[in-house]
């Protein structure tokens, strides 16, 4: 196992948590609405999966 | 905890304690803890029927409890089948291509194409229902399942990983659109360019692959799962 891909998967719940909270936040201090914003936790889970892939390859891959 | 200097905590899956590096036990594509580890330790007690049936022995497949039939029915309701079968990763992503399509299929940006994104939405529902009922087969038979089993495969095509490109492209994509910058309808005028690209990527890939099977004839066809 990787070590790359365990700080990863370690960040991914608290990460995707602040994006939302700060989602949250700017759509209650009224500059966007959730609802314009939402993609930006399609494009952080996709960073993320695409970082642990990444750091899955150099390891030699496992899976 | 100790101050470790990097960041390596994972929990278990089952019970949730945090894990120092040397006692996490990857299996399944998560993490558990040394008690809760499915495959080599004794299924834990009762009140956990998630992963006793993921690494049923293949001697005894019937005494896992995970219904093929039931996963296909919870699998007509969007993200549930994958739910019952312990992939809430991928109940989540099932249930966000089912909402987008269904958005595409009701707003006015995507023009005519409204049409095929109404058609492609109910095939999903039964894409969903097929691929919770292949998954509660395997995990029957007592085959280990990957978390994101299916959904793209892991090898991607030569190295490439298409999903989280696919994801990062369609998060921009959405984001543009909704901030105003970038009109989806004005991408979707352009949309007869992504058959063009991805008859273009073929051709490339069987050329790469011809001249790799020509330069070592043995390790050519096995590059890409096809």
């Amino acid at each position: 196992m990787n070590d790359n891909r365990l700080l990863i998967r370690a960040l991914r719940g608290p990460l995707t948590l602040i994006v939302v909270g700060g989602l949250f936040a700017i759509d209650h201090a009224g500059i966007y609405r959730f609802g314009q914003t939402w993609p930006v936790l399609v494009i952080l889970i996709g960073c993320l999966t695409l970082l642990e892939r990444s750091g899955n390859q150099t390891a030699g891959g496992a899976q | 905890m100790e101050p470790t200097g990097n960041l390596q905590v994972a929990y278990c899956r089952i019970c949730g304690k945090s894990l120092a590096p040397e006692e996490q036990h990857p299996a399944l594509g998560t993490i558990y803890c040394a008690e809760h580890v499915p495959a080599p330790a004794p299924p834990p007690p009762a009140d956990s029927p998630w992963i006793t049936p993921a690494t049923a022995p293949p001697p005894n497949p019937n005494t896992s409890g995970v219904s093929p039939g039931l996963a296909f029915i919870l699998g007509l309701i969007p993200g549930v089948g994958a739910i019952y079968n312990a992939q809430y990763a991928k109940g989540l992503i099932h249930v966000l291509v089912f909402g987008l399509l269904l958005s595409m299929a009701n707003s006015d940006s995507v023009g005519d194409l409204q049409f095929l994104f109404g058609m492609l939405a109910p095939a999903w529902v039964f894409y969903m229902a097929f691929e919770a009922y292949h998954t509660a087969r395997r995990r029957e038979l007592g085959q280990p399942v990957e978390e994101f089993s299916s959904i793209l495969s892991q090898q991607s095509a030569g190295g490439v990983p298409v999903g989280p490109i696919l994801l990062i492209g369609m998060g921009v994509v959405f984001l543009l659109n909704n901030l105003g910058v970038l009109r989806l309808s004005v991408i979707f005028k352009f949309w007869p360019l992504a058959l063009i690209g991805l008859g273009v990527h073929m051709l490339y890939q069987r050329t790469q692959e011809r001249s790799q099977s020509s330069n070592e004839n043995v390790s050519g066809g096995i590059h890409h799962e096809r």
